[in-house]
């Protein structure tokens, strides 16, 4: 099995990765700086190339890419899937999670638990007094496509004076109820979920390096693996409150996460390629691969069975 | 029952071509309502989102809408046909067909995949790729904003100081350029305009020493004869981006045309084709409505 890790930087998170894959046994791991990239489009082709490192010839990649790339990212990703190479993130993953409007409905609409909103795309439009929900609330300003403010609002008359204190061009505005309780900030990989607890300290979310490890309910569970397939991520951030989804994000943070469940996190992703890679090759009539040490293990099962 | 029709447009839309829209589809539909996005308020609750102009429910009331939307408008636009999309109002555009005729490549590379013969072009992150792909396609070569439109953030760039400065420019703004090989037209170009299956074809011509053949920078436009290989060219660009209506700009290359660009809100180009455009449209979109609605009964 051959993957190709596709990243903004070599950072020590992604060397770990890269060895992980190594580890459980994948016979070439390679690294594609996203800086380098091109996509070039000839003909009814488009190649995917830096320096010599051919997209075509790895089974699977991992992407690891901040949002603000979106415009890069969505159409590799959509050629990635043209080309039948799994990536843990599928098209369309990176526009629903650059946009938090887009994000909220569709996950709304899908029967998960959001909560409720109100979006505009004019100041004149915000009647403070006349909201469907009560405060504090959370409002975000949005420009073009950048997120410029997010603040928690006590009231009508500083939400008011928000209004009429900005001076950008807003172009959309997202008001949201604001759940006051701790956050469990979880990573999915697959249906593996790594949930760090954070503490909520007066309106702010203690640092994720300094929450504690801890374990969802089922149904909690169930709605993080399924918030991350609606936004078309099989591996990503989903962060719950109160049973309530309030961000799915297609990456995570590894660096902060490694710490607090050190291998475990990067086996996982490992784990999530080998059977995705196989469920490919089913499709395509080729035999899966297992891992040379599963297979040791089978051989011996079977003749202590003998 | 008679039919009803919103047309949605983006935060500055072009009045003129609003106006035609109107006049044409009120000739036909029995009620039309315009309204600009910014005066739509999205409410999303309890597994229901809702779109609200005043205090009309504008899923509830119509049965048909044409969104006219604008690169600005991004975000609320993704948002609001998404909605659209969910519900039973029939709309002759898609989320994805915004979300890629939003970007030069990405278009490029959608229709390219589905057959189309399209203009080489290229998409990179850094200007040390970019600089190297401008060498292999050569100069002059064009330039694009990613999410420029009516020929805005087009240039020609002639040499590698010029294409430095401009990579240097887009990079301070965090914005993306697609480089597409330059074909020299004579600054005229094909579009052909999709309604359904039906394809109307025009000729731009750009003003002198102008390279490109946009009408808004003061070219002028005349119908012509589509020949069946751009009529077909056209529809199967459209459908590989779910577009109903549209507009697929060619240039005319040694092999035969090859796309340039997708609109996903063409102007009608007024001043010389009249309400032709509005008129096929208003008139595309009432009779698929009626198919739409006989579908569901």
């Amino acid at each position: 099995m051959k993957i190709l890790i596709i990243a903004g930087r070599k950072t020590n998170p992604i060397i770990k990765l890269m060895k992980s894959f190594e580890e459980n046994g994948f016979e070439k791991v390679e690294f594609m700086g996203l800086k380098n990239i091109s996509m070039i489009t000839k003909g009814s082709l488009t190649a995917i190339e830096d320096s010599g490192i051919k997209v075509e010839n790895f089974d699977a990649v991992f992407i690891s890419a901040d949002l603000k790339l979106t415009s890069f990212i969505g159409p590799l990703l959509d050629e990635l899937d043209v080309k039948g190479i799994y990536t843990q993130v599928k098209p369309d993953s990176y526009y629903i999670c650059q946009n938090h409007a887009l994000q909220s409905t569709l996950l709304n609409d899908s029967k998960i638990r959001v909560s409720r909103s109100v979006i505009f795309s004019s100041l004149s439009l915000v009647k403070p007094e006349d909201l469907l929900f009560k405060y504090p609330v959370i409002c975000r300003f949005f420009s073009g496509s950048k997120k410029i403010q997010s603040i928690v609002v006590d009231s009508p008359v500083e939400l008011n004076s928000i209004v009429k204190g900005l001076k950008t061009d807003i172009d959309m505005i997202l008001l949201k109820e604001f759940i006051a309780s701790d956050v469990y900030h979880c990573a999915v990989i697959g249906d593996d979920i790594f949930v760090v607890e954070r503490k909520l300290h007066g309106k702010e979310i203690e640092p994720l390096a300094r929450g504690r490890t801890v374990k969802l309910s089922e149904k909690d569970a169930k709605t993080v693996i399924r918030a991350a397939r609606i936004c078309k991520c099989d591996v990503a951030t989903v962060k719950i409150c109160k049973g309530h989804v309030t961000d799915v994000l297609p990456d995570i943070d590894f660096s902060a996460l490694e710490q607090k469940f050190g291998t475990d996190l990067l086996s996982s992703i490992a784990k999530l390629y080998r059977e995705k890679i196989n469920e490919l090759r089913e499709k395509r009539g080729i035999p899966a691969v297992e891992k040379a040490k599963d297979v040791v293990g089978k051989i011996f099962g079977a003749f202590r069975g003998a | 029952m008679g039919l009803k029709l919103l047309i949605i447009g983006g935060i500055q839309f072009k009045k003129s071509t609003i106006e035609s829209l109107l006049d044409e589809s009120r000739k036909i539909f029995d009620a039309v309502l315009f309204v600009p996005v910014n005066k739509i308020k999205v409410v999303s609750s309890k597994g229901k989102s809702k779109l609200f102009y005043k205090n009309i429910d504008l899923l509830e009331e119509f049965d048909a809408c044409y969104p006219r939307f604008r690169p600005r408008d991004f975000f609320i636009s993704e948002t609001v046909l998404r909605i659209l999309e969910q519900s039973d109002i029939y709309m002759p555009v898609s989320l994805e067909g915004y979300r890629v005729t939003n970007h030069k490549y990405f278009t490029i590379k959608k229709v390219a995949n589905a057959g189309c013969p399209v203009v080489p072009s290229s998409l990179f992150i850094s200007p040390e790729a970019a600089k190297s792909h401008a060498k292999d396609f050569g100069f002059p070569l064009v330039a694009k904003l990613l999410s420029g439109y009516a020929g805005k953030g087009v240039v020609l760039i002639r040499d590698m100081k010029q294409f430095e400065s401009i990579l240097q420019t887009v990079h301070i703004f965090d914005e993306f350029i697609s480089v597409q090989k330059y074909i020299e037209t004579g600054g005229m170009d094909l579009r052909c305009y999709v309604f359904g299956e039906k394809v109307v074809a025009v000729k731009r011509t750009g003003v002198e020493e102008d390279f490109r053949a946009n009408i808004s920078r003061g070219g002028s436009a005349e119908i012509i004869e589509a020949s069946e290989q751009m009529k077909d060219v056209s529809l199967k660009a459209a459908k590989a981006l779910n577009m109903e209506i549209c507009a697929v700009d060619f240039i005319e290359t040694a092999s035969g045309p090859a796309i340039i660009e997708v609109n996903f809100m063409p102007g009608p180009f007024k001043k010389f084709l009249g309400n032709t455009v509005a008129r096929e449209s208003a008139e595309y979109i009432y009779n698929r409505v009626i198919k739409h609605q006989l579908a569901e009964t």
